[in-house]
């Protein structure tokens, strides 16, 4: 019973903490904010590298908020994989935190910039508590900050694009939190109980079919529209394209894969294998869907103009991917999806900070203003490059290892449709990212496109850029580190 | 394999040199240009010189082995240096760096970027040469694959962009392919990568058809790069595209590794005796010698001579096929000999044709009347090259030639001496023609009653530039010599006798 | 053709969730899993465990005083959003703009709000502290709070009340729910319990109850001015809103 027991639920409420205390911060000095919103971030970050090892194998950490043992009081639930997943998101989060303060400064207007720490923090410490709770209540909870946030800061820049972004947003999320809501509602009329490791026992011993088939469906699509699932989508690539870029790589690199983690905890931890036969159907359909986003959002990433709107189809794409693993129902699979979590967050939050930089450096949207991009920004363009080789999966990157096991676990399955589904998805992404690699090394721009500004972006917003690409490279060449315990972890969930 | 596995840094440090480059890029100053060349020859020919240490170890039957990276116990990223590999690292490294210094001298812009990325090419390549699995194998061959699309465009003309755009298109299918395989190999092999000296596949574990498909996907994703017909559509493009010594390391080399991995997939991953049982050597053989004709003609029909000489390596990469597909010890002998042999003769083709273009501008044969006179000691190493691709004794195409026919004997398959007698006229047909222009054509000659020719001067030594000179005098005294005394220690006989003695004892 | 798609997606969500009510278990049966499962524990020791005699405030600040955690955060991420949206008014910069009422209103209008307001407020204080016994609590008071507020600057216009409480007042207290919430919940962790145990340390085992009882009143008391505070400057930052359109236009 060490101190750190403790330590999920203090990664979760110091960033909440810190958002509450930003609006006094920013009465007094203003010119604060951005630092000070680091120093929360940072506590949980280290908080959970303290925790790293700490978890005995194949176990987790059951946290009882209050005291109370579940089901009647809260649970912290964090395995192997929940913290896995919190470790991403604290690093990425902080990362884009680092790289907010310059952009921000110049797309946020001076009366909107201390909401946006203030909301950002809000944000991860949502994802935060999304990812470690035990409790299905307590999950909608966090979602609802998560999507309130986000909302906002989709249309934080104020301009009109932005504001139709997020109402486009809100329109299909609020419907989607009321679908949660709802499941919530039906598990709890037939289970009387929300905490998940409950729910999963007595929804065995449960006779209401269809009201847990139709909670599930629910659940499905609910947590479908937040990970844009295919057909759910719509939102995706104008949200995650008009957003300021530290928000797209945080909306593309982390939102969308906690909520997907969402399903993977309802699917394998409240509904269990022995309810698997019961929510079968509906995983078929979730596989076809996943399929059919693999291939649409390659597709129409080639087809874009916009940078920006390039990667956030490519997100669409990717989400049928980390889908795909999910609904192979290996370990191996799971194993891909989780890793995929881990490598399609780094390498997208990196590709729409790169993205980002051009946006701040010389104004540069469309992807044929990059033509010979390298001569002005050679760094960021080689981040952007290394980043994009994870997203094709080309080896040694992370993207790699998880198309890897995504293939294997199919392989496993038997779905051999999946299988080329998931490798067409891999040529479709070496046509998008070579042509902007092509683009930028290899054409010559014109010359007064490149050379009249400053050099490079300043450090502030080169160093995410790179540790978060140079991330890729590293859980690519250490997967060592991690594969071993995802795979006896998913192994465990199922 | 003999168990006597020694844990070595060796492997590691080798395949790390030529990253000497690219510190010395980074590091020297833009003014010291020359220095900075030179040294990325000299890290090159470090890498060559330390791999060459091993020689004496290898031919004892040690293999030294080092653990790069693990993804979990039995996946993992590790260097061996088994005799095969050895014997293909050996020719890599000895070719590259004389490519290197070639290129000293004929890269005329963004020297930067070249040589990077022949280091980067070099290393890559070594790590393929001594994976110790199909997985360290596939990694490095993508890195390879990718590496080397600036060397393909480096000229940046039209003609060397869409060729490139071919490659990439060609390389990323291939790659979806081979990866599909490896992971199905990895599914039904129980997950074992490794490469076991009779085979590690069985019919244990996986039915029929799963490993007729593992064989096919393999054969299909390694075929593009070693250029199976019709899966070469790329190389008659990115040949003539491509900067000479990068043509010959194409040629050379990155062909091979596509030849390489199905050497890899026959010998270490199938083994002989489930390939015979599955009966997919067949389509292999048939498939191969499709390839040698088809490719010969089409070479005759070609007048840019990088174009040709570019048809004609996807014939001769084809005998390499078709030796495994023998399934015979001399067949499987020549073919992998070839390999070497292929290297050197192609390789010094390539350089000659880069000399000639520096010095004369020509590309095309129809022009060429007449430069035997002008580049004396090139075309003489052209010819010599030209007449051993035909198979003429004393030299390395003709030990091919035999050991092929040989092979045929044993495996009672004499229509392969046939298939390979044709090839071996067809490449007379296409080569000679050059020869002759060259040395017995100038200038004005076509018009009948003139008198006058433009005989050129014939000038001795001062032709070009050491750099470029010595490095194709080398290929083509090796063609030779190779060809004579071929059991020499260290000479491609003496290590592929000792792999398929193994195999077909 | 949208219209009549989503119409009928529309029409087969609702007839979905129709069936699904009419499978689920019947309301207020005893037997139901929901009445059998938790719910007795709470009806029947809620008042010895949370030392509150309301059960429903039990249950909310106590038993699953985090999800409660979380929805005050949803109130101020509310707040958050609004003014990502509109944009907060500078220091000191609301008093430019003319002090217009919205409502233009008589002096018996003025006379009883102002009257009323205090009476309002005193209520609203009595709602929150009795949240612990009788129906009412943070959630309510802070409401109550902040219509008054709504009444008071509808009637006598943003410059008079941003006067009586001005941003240095509020920027402070919009989160004080989330903070009271975080301290109790370090405090219980300093008794030795978990995070959200609500208990002094050592304290002697007689003086326990009461300190439970104080604990829960203080994050009623935090709630209740962090949601007051929260509305307040929500209505502040979209009254500004219309004045400098008006001002422009």
């Amino acid at each position: 019973m060490g101190a750190w027991r403790h330590f999920p639920i203090f990664m979760i409420t110091l960033p909440l903490l810190g958002a509450v205390l930003m609006p006094f911060l920013g009465y007094l000095r203003e010119r604060w904010v951005p630092y000070a919103a680091l120093l929360p971030l940072a506590a949980s970050t280290l908080l959970g590298f303290l925790l790293v090892g700490r978890i005995p194998a194949g176990d987790h950490l059951s946290y009882h908020l209050g005291g109370w043992e579940p089901p009647f009081g809260i649970e912290i639930r964090v395995d192997h994989v929940g913290l896995f997943l919190m470790l991403v998101v604290c690093a990425i989060t902080l990362l884009a935190l680092v790289y907010s303060r310059r952009y921000i400064e110049k797309e946020v207007s001076p009366g909107r910039r201390t909401a946006y720490y203030v909301l950002y923090l809000l944000m991860s410490g949502a994802m935060l508590g999304f990812t470690a709770t035990g409790d299905i209540f307590n999950l909608f909870v966090f979602m609802e900050i998560l999507a309130l946030s986000s909302y906002a800061l989709v249309a934080i820049t104020g301009n009109r694009n932005a504001v139709r972004a997020a109402f486009k947003y809100v329109l299909m999320g609020a419907p989607s939190s009321i679908m949660v809501l709802l499941a919530v509602g039906f598990l709890y009329s037939v289970t009387g109980t929300l905490n998940m490791a409950d729910l999963a026992s007595r929804i065995a011993e449960s006779g209401y079919t269809e009201v847990l088939v139709v909670s599930y469906i629910l659940f499905v699509i609910g947590f479908g529209v937040k990970a844009a699932l295919f057909p759910l989508h719509m939102w995706l690539p104008d949200a995650h394209s008009i957003a300021p870029s530290p928000i797209s790589a945080l909306l593309s690199g982390l939102l969308v894969e906690v909520c997907a983690f969402a399903l993977v905890r309802i699917t394998f931890s409240v509904f269990t294998r022995s309810a698997t036969d019961l929510v079968g159907g509906t995983a078929d359909a979730v596989g076809v869907a996943a399929a059919a986003a693999v291939l649409y959002g390659g597709i129409m990433a080639i087809t874009q103009k916009d940078l920006k709107v390039m990667i956030a189809y490519s997100t669409v794409s990717h989400i049928g991917y980390i889908f795909l693993g999910i609904t192979a129902f290996t370990a191996e699979g799971l194993t891909g999806a989780m890793y995929h979590m881990l490598d399609h967050g780094l390498a997208k939050a990196c590709l729409f900070l790169c993205a980002g930089n051009f946006i701040y450096l010389k104004g540069y949207r469309r992807i044929e203003e990059l033509r010979g991009a390298w001569r002005q920004m050679p760094w960021t363009c080689f981040a952007f490059a290394l980043a994009s080789i994870s997203v094709i999966g080309i080896p040694p990157t992370a993207g790699f290892i998880s198309k890897w096991y995504l293939i294997l676990g199919n392989i496993r399955a038997g779905k051999w449709l999946y299988t080329i589904v998931l490798l067409s998805g891999s040529i479709l992404a070496a046509v998008y990212c070579l042509r902007i690699i092509y683009y930028m090394f290899f054409q010559a721009g014109k010359e007064e496109a490149w050379e009249d500004a400053s050099r490079d972006v300043p450090p502030g917003m080169l160093v995410p850029v790179w540790a978060l690409s140079l991330g890729t490279l590293f859980f690519g060449v250490f997967s060592y580190l991690l594969i071993p315990s995802l795979l006896k972890a998913s192994a465990y969930l199922l | 394999m003999p168990d006597k596995s020694t844990f070595s840094v060796i492997p590691l440090i080798v395949i790390l040199l030529p990253w000497i480059s690219l510190l010395a890029i980074l590091a020297f100053p833009k003014k010291a240009e020359r220095l900075r060349l030179w040294l990325c020859a000299l890290g090159s020919l470090a890498s060559f010189g330390l791999l060459f240490s091993l020689l004496p170890g290898i031919l004892d039957g040690k293999t030294y082995t080092i653990k790069l990276a693990s993804v979990v116990e039995s996946l993992e990223m590790r260097l061996t240096v088994d005799t095969l590999g050895f014997y293909f690292a050996l020719i890599l490294a000895f070719l590259w760096m004389l490519a290197t210094i070639y290129s000293i001298s004929y890269i005329d812009h963004k020297h930067n970027r070249f040589f990077a990325f022949m280091a980067m090419c070099e290393s890559f390549i070594l790590g393929c040469a001594f994976s110790a699995n199909m997985f360290t194998y596939f990694i490095f061959y993508e890195m390879m694959t990718f590496g080397s699309y600036p060397l393909i465009i480096h000229e940046e003309t039209t003609i060397a962009r869409r060729a490139g755009y071919k490659y990439l298109v060609y390389a990323v299918a291939a790659g979806t392919v081979l990866f599909f395989a490896i992971v199905a190999h990895y599914f039904w092999g129980n997950g074992e990568l490794g490469f076991g000296s009779y085979g590690v596949l069985s019919l244990e574990f996986a039915s029929r058809a799963a490993l007729t498909t593992i064989f096919f996907t393999y054969l299909a994703g390694f075929g593009v790069k070693a250029a199976i017909m019709p899966l070469h559509g790329w190389v008659p493009d990115a040949h003539p595209a491509a900067p000479s010594p990068a043509s010959a390391l194409l040629s050379g080399v990155i062909l091979k590794a596509g030849a390489f991995g199905i050497i890899r997939v026959c010998f270490n991953v199938f083994g002989t005796d489930l390939l015979r049982e599955l009966g997919v050597y067949v389509v292999m053989a048939v498939l191969a010698c499709i390839t040698i004709v088809v490719a010969s003609v089409f070479a005759l029909t070609q007048d840019n001579l990088k174009r040709r000489l570019a048809y004609s390596s996807i014939g001769q990469v084809s005998y390499i096929i078709l030796g495994l597909a023998m399934l015979a010890h001399d067949g499987a002998l020549g073919g992998v000999m070839h390999l070497t042999h292929h290297a050197l003769m192609k390789g010094c083709l390539f350089l000659c044709a880069g000399v000639i273009l520096v010095k004369t501008g020509k590309k095309n044969i129809s022009e060429m009347a007449g430069v035997g006179y002008q580049l004396p000691i090139t075309m003489i190493c052209f010819s010599v090259c030209a007449l051993a691709m035909m198979g003429t004794p004393p030299s390395v195409g003709f030990i091919t030639k035999w050991l092929l026919g040989s092979g045929a004997l044993q495996a009672s398959l004499p229509v392969y001496i046939i298939i390979l007698l044709v090839s071996a006229l067809l490449n007379a047909a296409y080569f000679l023609p050059i020869i002759y222009i060259a040395f017995f054509r100038w200038e004005g000659d076509e018009v009948e009653g003139h008198g006058e020719t433009h005989r050129p001067k014939l000038v001795f030594g001062k032709e070009a530039d050491h750099k470029l000179v010595v490095p194709i005098v080398i290929l083509a005294l090796l063609v030779v010599v190779v060809g004579i005394w071929s059991n020499v220690t260290g000479f491609p006989y003496s290590l592929v006798s000792r792999v398929v003695n193994v195999i077909f004892p | 053709m949208k219209r009549v798609l989503s119409l009928f997606f529309i029409a087969a969500l609702g007839v979905l969730l129709l069936y699904v009510v009419a499978s689920m278990p019947p309301m207020g049966d005893p037997q139901t899993p929901t009445a059998t499962h938790v719910i007795p524990r709470y009806l029947e020791r809620a008042e010895e465990e949370t030392h509150t005699e309301n059960v429903i405030t039990g249950v909310i600040l106590n038993y699953r005083g985090y999800d409660t955690m979380g929805e005050v955060t949803v109130i101020f991420c509310a707040l958050a959003a609004v003014l990502a949206v509109l944009g907060r008014e500078r220091r000191g910069r609301i008093r430019g703009f003319v002090d217009r009422s919205p409502v233009p209103s008589s002096t018996i209008v003025r006379t009883m709000v102002r009257f009323m307001v205090p009476f309002i407020i005193l209520f609203s204080v009595y709602t929150i502290l009795h949240g612990e016994i009788s129906p009412g609590g943070g959630f309510q008071g802070g409401a109550i709070i902040g219509g008054s507020m709504i009444i008071f600057t509808t009637v006598f216009g943003l410059y008079e009340s941003s006067r009586r409480i001005p941003q240095k007042v509020r920027a402070p207290l919009e989160g004080s729910a989330v903070i009271v919430f975080f301290l109790v919940g370090a405090l219980g962790l300093v008794g030795g319990g978990n995070f959200l145990t609500y208990a002094w340390p050592h304290a002697a085992r007689g003086l326990q109850p009461a300190l439970v009882t104080w604990l829960t009143v203080l994050v009623e008391v935090g709630i209740g001015l962090g949601g007051a505070m929260v509305l307040i400057s929500i209505l502040f930052a979209m009254i500004r809103e219309e004045e400098e359109i008006a001002l422009t236009a």
